[in-house]
């Protein structure tokens, strides 16, 4: 706009509106049309209260992972279980009780379940000298086993015990003491068990022996004892 | 009205009157007409056949000698059939109808190689006559959720590679720069369930992994079936039908990625949640527990974007006959999934797991969730397809009614039944007798009974709806150019 | 972890491995291609000149 023009307009409002020229009001147009649109983010983050809620998740999520995953370990399903008291060494179950499983499988079947044998060819085990008295000795019948006559309870047997040590059966240690402590405890006889260090010590002495031993050998090292009242009826 | 678009957004791509592009819709959905309704009717004769199967089933549970005669009708071979029939006759079928349908128009382009969709088709509905079938026959694998025997299950996974080599190729092709979050969805989908069937079949059939492995991979696979297929074909179809009834674009796109992504990363791990108190370690079902819980995050990101999405828009999502479908289906997701993250948290799973409850929760998902929403889609494609209206707003309306209170019932009755179940079997000092338990669930065997057949009423009409617009040519034909539905015709042409 | 033997696993842990670095590379791929800028512009992506925005594209006929 002119100089000219706008000072012959001051004043006088609809005058100077209609003193715009066209190609003025093009000009102003193609201005307008040439400017961009206003940039905008184009993006409304996430609502806060929805960030904390979020946030408040992912903790509990830590939270109760951590404390119900138990280390991780492939053989732990439950999840409260007491990891520390687990590991601590659990209470063994006492001797006499394995050698009961034991003394099932192995010596049923001559000595009987009720332990009496059966006269003139298995020796009982109840109230006999033979399980009451040296351990050692007994220890060595296991290991070796026995040939030849043997008296037990005023009867002879002539049979052959076989040999569970390391030249037969192959026991090991723990089972032999679990067995010869069941049945120096069961059907009322009543003499300390064998503990599973001292059978050791007899396999390491005598697994190699070989041959089975004889009563004479034996009650030549270990005499036998005198006999012990017995109050328990015998079943 | 018509100056409207103008106004709105200069970088929408089609704001432009270019009639090249105008055409292009009604190309778009021109071009899908064979493979839509070859898929749709598939799906019909599948959710008949399902229904029927689980108005069977139902009825056995609480009258034992119902169909009693004969081993094909046993119980489990019946269960089972159902639910194939239902998953991946019915379900499958719908998502091959609407996804593709919804993927098209958002790729922009007419499809390619409609051939490829109708071959896949035939395959998919081949092996599943066959495995279903065999499942009744008594090859059924014992393993649920791939109950199909080995001899028709190729046939299912060659059907399924074509569908989604289709849709990598309608994807590579497509026109127009972005991608919606519908397309990720569908994308998604359709990369995770091939990984999924894969692993589970070689893992529990093919090659079997020993002991508990199976169990873990079984229920990995056959929740993911759920949630990295079922779920997000479902949730992206929401994502596209309801703002494009509203005309309004979705509250928060930021927030619908977001949604995306978490549930790809939390979803995957919340499976073994069914074997919470099994001979699992522990570690591992921790984490499926966490997972579960966290999958809370994309739940919300969803409601809150279809809530705000709908708010303003007064009563439309009520009177639009999809959006009556699919509403309800996204309020139940929102519903199903808290119920879900819940159960799996141990304490309630102590009274939950093993009784009717899970049942009921699997049915309010796959069904008031997903269901709704296919059909929802199912309602708004076909006019525009065929370039026909319903024929009769009536069934529609009888349809929905069934349906929703239908499914409402039986998730109800079935989990209060639940409830009561698991609390009274851990209550080992007042219900002793197990079979006491099992007689007084009776009732609720019943009403499920009943849920059953208003479903089943439902689906008659939606099948007569289907049908009647297939088959009577002329008489609804939309008088105005381009894909329109049930538009009064007060408000004349649109342009 | 008692395993028979790990070589048994390396066909699913390889399947896995190229799962997830397809998942990741798909996060590159759109953050690259700009699908994570303009947020609120590609929400409107669904909107076409036939059915464009601001109008109801489906209802009951006498609502």
């Amino acid at each position: 706009m002119s100089d000219e023009q706008k000072s012959t307009n001051k004043g006088n409002p609809s005058l100077e509106k209609a003193n715009m020229q066209d190609t003025d009001m093009q000009d102003i147009h193609a201005q307008l049309m040439r400017e961009k649109e206003e940039p905008h983010e184009g993006f409304s983050p996430i609502p806060i209260f929805l960030l904390f809620a979020f946030a408040a998740l992912c903790f509990w999520g830590g939270v109760y992972f951590a404390e119900y995953s138990q280390e991780f370990r492939w053989d732990v399903y439950d999840p409260e279980a007491d990891l520390a008291s687990a590991a601590a060494p659990r209470p063994e179950k006492p001797l006499a009780e394995i050698g009961a499983k034991i003394y099932r499988a192995q010596c049923i079947a001559c000595h009987q379940a009720s332990g009496l044998g059966a006269p003139g060819a298995f020796p009982p085990l109840v109230a006999s000298q033979w399980v009451l008295g040296s351990e050692e000795r007994l220890a060595r019948i296991l290991i070796n086993g026995l040939k030849g006559p043997v008296l037990v309870n005023g009867m002879t047997y002539n049979g052959n015990m076989p040999a569970f040590g390391p030249e037969g059966l192959n026991l090991k240690p723990k089972q032999i003491a679990a067995v010869l402590s069941y049945i120096r405890q069961e059907w009322g006889n009543d003499a300390p068990e064998v503990s599973v260090e001292a059978m050791g010590a007899y396999i390491d002495d005598y697994g190699a022996r070989g041959p089975q031993w004889t009563a004479e050998e034996l009650l030549a090292e270990f005499p036998m004892e005198p006999t012990v009242k017995f109050d328990a009826p015998i079943q | 009205m018509s100056q409207a678009p103008k106004n709105v957004a200069p970088t929408t791509p089609y704001s432009s009157a270019d009639a090249s592009i105008r055409a292009e819709l009604s190309e778009i959905d021109a071009s899908l007409r064979v493979s839509s309704l070859f898929f749709i009717t598939s799906a019909i004769f599948w959710l008949m056949a399902g229904t029927i199967l689980a108005l069977i089933a139902a009825i056995k549970l609480h009258e034992p000698s119902f169909a009693a005669g004969s081993e094909l009708t046993t119980f489990g071979r019946i269960r089972s059939a159902h639910m194939n029939a239902m998953a991946l006759g019915f379900g499958n079928n719908m998502i091959f109808a609407v996804c593709t349908w919804i993927m098209a128009r958002l790729c922009r382009t007419p499809i390619r190689h409609g051939g490829l969709l109708l071959i896949a088709g035939s395959f998919w509905n081949l092996g599943l006559t066959v495995g279903i079938a065999g499942i009744i026959k008594g090859d059924i694998t014992s393993v649920e959720w791939l109950e199909i025997p080995k001899y028709a299950t190729p046939l299912l996974a060659i059907s399924y590679v074509l569908i989604g080599v289709w849709g990598i190729m309608a994807f590579r092709f497509r026109k127009g720069e972005h991608v919606y979050v519908s397309q990720w969805y569908f994308l998604g989908a359709l990369f995770w369930f091939p990984w999924l069937y894969i692993v589970a079949q070689v893992m529990i059939i093919w090659a079997p992994a020993q002991g508990v492995v199976q169990s873990v991979t079984n229920w990995w696979f056959a929740h993911n079936y759920l949630g990295l297929w079922l779920t997000p074909m479902a949730l992206g179809t929401a994502y596209y039908l309801i703002p494009k009834v509203l005309g309004r674009p979705i509250y928060s796109y930021y927030l619908s990625v977001l949604g995306f992504w978490s549930l790809a990363i939390f979803y995957n791990w919340a499976g073994v949640h069914h074997l919470i108190g099994g001979p699992v370690p522990v570690w591992l079902l921790s984490a499926g527990i966490v997972a579960s819980v966290m999958m809370v995050i994309p739940v919300i990101v969803v409601a809150i974007n279809h809530h705000m999405t709908l708010i303003g828009s007064r009563l439309n999502w009520w009177k639009s006959p999809t959006l009556r479908f699919v509403v309800f289906g996204a309020v139940n997701y929102t519903l199903v999934s808290i119920i879900g993250s819940t159960m799996a948290l141990r304490t309630v799973n102590m009274t939950t797991h093993f009784t009717h409850f899970t049942v009921g929760h699997a049915h309010h998902g796959v069904y008031a969730f997903f269901a709704m929403i296919m059909f929802g889609g199912v309602y708004y494609m076909m006019p525009r397809v065929l370039n026909r209206e319903w024929p009769s707003a009536s069934l529609i309306r009888v349809h929905f009614w069934m349906c929703a209170l239908g499914i409402l019932l039986m998730v109800f009755a079935l989990q209060i039944c639940g409830w009561i179940q698991g609390t009274q079997m851990n209550d080992a000092i007042n219900y002793p007798d197990f079979l006491q338990i099992v007689k007084s669930t009776r009732p609720y065997m019943i009403i499920r009974s009943i849920s059953g057949v208003m479903l089943m009423v439902g689906h008659l009409a939606f099948g007569l709806n289907f049908f009647w617009m297939l088959f009577s040519a002329g008489a609804h034909r939309v008088q105005q150019e381009g894909p329109t539905l049930l538009i009064s015709k007060k408000e004349g042409s649109k342009t | 972890m008692p395993v028979e033997n790990y070589i048994d696993l390396l066909p699913v842990i390889l399947l896995g491995i190229v799962f997830f670095g397809s998942a990741v590379a798909m996060i590159f791929w759109s953050a690259r291609r700009g699908q994570l800028r303009d947020f609120d512009d590609q929400a409107k992506v669904i909107f076409t000149h036939e059915e464009p925005e601001g109008e109801i594209s489906d209802h009951f006929p006498d609502k």
